[in-house]
């Protein structure tokens, strides 16, 4: 008895040695970053540069406009180190781009340009992956495009619109994969839950009016007004100008009752922004804000800044809508790929409780085509007039 | 000097009623020591600064020291200030044409408000096009064959 307990013993120190010896090599590393930033700034000095003509093929490929080639195939190779690094980032859930908030208007926004190049690399790639067949591959690209998306954050209005753009091309890639990829349940499964996990935490406009709000008060200070105007009218003011002369009739009196008036119209934009309405209500109430100071300042001087300062939230509204309404579809569309492989046929209608149509708060409106099947708004865009359709493709 | 022909005339006409002796010498020895030591104390008394001198030493140095932080923050303001609002006059006028300022809030506000989501998409790319970095593709070999030219 005693024997074999010692046996026993010895084996489980052997053991556990082995494993010590085994994990001291990966405990001598330093930890790999926690902030995804650090990241993406390496993969930014990481990809090969490329000329005018290589620039414009690459954006073609990832819209879809032109099929791969060696050329972009090799230069897509040589950018290998930096697709990894985007990739390892968009997993990590923590993303700080060290901005300095502080500087205000003079912030510098770098990060935006070149995320939007690295995005029309991964756009690139992820079609050579389809076209080599590797289409798990090129979906789990087309999810690092919706996470880079996430990660560009909605604390301004300039990266909010950054983020919806890259949004939608990650969504018209797995719209395009979605034709073209041979329909296995167990990966349509995945992503669908792998969407689910992205979109539960949804950018908002809500968030940008925040620092949209302290960064146009800061400077609404006699010494800061000539900047804050050149900013919004985009011109410098010269001192012979219209501009210039209605600012040496400016006191700080004024500007304060305009800075009062500033405050409370963001605050009925907070309010609209926070308050559960359709999107007619929602577009109609902040067109009617927006229009509010131009129609005030035939009679009241403190309408003005805000007249020329705040910005017209129903059309970022707008655009936040109609990108979240093709996710929407997208997701929608997902399932519907599901019951067609589940049963083997289309479905004869739209199965119950998916992602709605934002613009009219309904169901899509769902019709089998010849090639496949369309979801449909039911109401339109009232900023560009139109009512969207989804085509999705079904492989014969 | 009628000091002195007082002293004599008492000594003369009225003759001190004084014995002398070994304790009124002594007497005499110590009241001398404390005159002097008096007279000492005075002198040294007279070389000290008086109160009013005092007062406008004190008050010199005060507007000496305040004279030297006026300089030194006006220095500082110059040095630090000065040129810093110069540059954001220029940078408003060169806003579209300096490769550092083309992606800031203020360009890129500027854009927006201009041409919209595609106002901003242009300015990226002129940003990518004036700033890089995108670097050709370097292998270790070649940052070490760098090193040694």
């Amino acid at each position: 008895m005693k024997t074999i307990t010692t046996k026993k013993l010895t084996k489980a120190t052997c053991v556990t040695l082995m494993l010590l010896i085994l994990a001291t090599p990966a405990l001598a590393y330093p930890p790999d970053p926690d902030n995804a930033a650090l990241l993406y700034y390496q993969s930014y000095i990481a990809y090969e540069k490329a000329d005018d003509t290589m620039q414009e093929m690459v954006a073609d490929l990832a819209r879809g406009k032109i099929e791969p080639n060696e050329r972009i195939k090799k230069y897509i190779e040589n950018c290998r180190g930096a697709i990894n690094l985007a990739v390892a980032a968009a997993e990590i859930p923590n993303c700080n781009w060290g901005l300095k908030y502080s500087d205000g208007f003079e912030m510098l926004l770098s990060h935006l340009a070149q995320t939007r190049k690295l995005v029309f690399i991964i756009g690139a790639e992820t079609r050579i992956l389809a076209a080599e067949g590797n289409y798990r591959q090129a979906l789990e690209r087309c999810l690092t495009l919706r996470k880079i998306s996430q990660h560009m954050g909605d604390e301004t209005i300039i990266s909010l619109l950054v983020a919806k753009a890259i949004e939608k091309m990650g969504d018209n890639q797995i719209q395009y994969l979605l034709a073209n990829t041979p329909q296995d349940l167990q990966t349509l499964t995945w992503l669908k839950n792998q969407l689910v996990i992205i979109e539960s935490r949804p950018l908002s406009s809500k968030a940008t009016s925040k620092y949209e709000r302290e960064l146009s008060l800061e400077h609404m200070h006699l010494d800061k007004l000539k900047e804050l105007i050149e900013i919004v009218t985009g011109k410098p003011v010269t001192p012979d100008s219209k501009e210039a002369e209605q600012l040496r009739n400016v006191d700080q009196a004024l500007i304060d009752k305009n800075k009062d008036y500033y405050i409370n119209h963001m605050d009925a934009l907070q309010t609209i922004l926070s308050t559960p309405m359709t999107y007619e209500k929602a577009y109609t109430e902040l067109k009617k804000l927006n229009e509010q100071p131009h129609k005030d300042l035939a009679e009241n001087n403190n309408a003005f800044l805000t007249s020329i300062v705040a910005p017209a939230y129903q059309k970022v509204y707008n655009i936040e809508t109609r990108e979240t309404t093709f996710s929407n579809a997208v997701r929608a569309a997902l399932e519907i790929y599901i019951q067609k492989t589940k049963t083997g046929q289309l479905p004869e209608e739209l199965p119950a409780g998916l992602p709605k149509d934002l613009f009219s708060g309904k169901d899509f409106k769902y019709e089998k085509t010849k090639d496949g099947f369309v979801l449909s708004c039911r109401s339109k865009d009232l900023e560009k007039d139109e009512t969207y359709q989804y085509e999705f493709k079904v492989e014969k | 000097m009628r000091h002195k022909k007082n002293i004599e005339k008492f000594v003369r006409v009225r003759k001190p009623n004084v014995t002398t002796s070994r304790r009124m010498d002594k007497r005499t020895l110590n009241d001398s020591f404390a005159a002097m030591e008096q007279t000492i104390r005075a002198k040294s008394t007279d070389l000290r600064p008086s109160t009013p001198r005092i007062i406008t030493l004190s008050r010199m140095m005060k507007l000496t020291a305040a004279a030297a932080v006026i300089i030194v923050g006006i220095s500082f303001f110059i040095a630090h200030q000065g040129p810093g609002k110069k540059g954001v006059t220029t940078k408003v006028l060169e806003v579209v044409e300096s490769p550092s300022e083309i992606m800031t809030m203020k360009s890129l506000t500027i854009a927006y408000r201009r041409g919209g989501v595609e106002g901003i998409e242009n300015q990226c790319e002129k940003a990518l096009k004036i700033l890089g970095p995108q670097p050709a593709s370097i292998s270790l070999g070649d940052l070490f064959n760098g090193s040694k030219s």
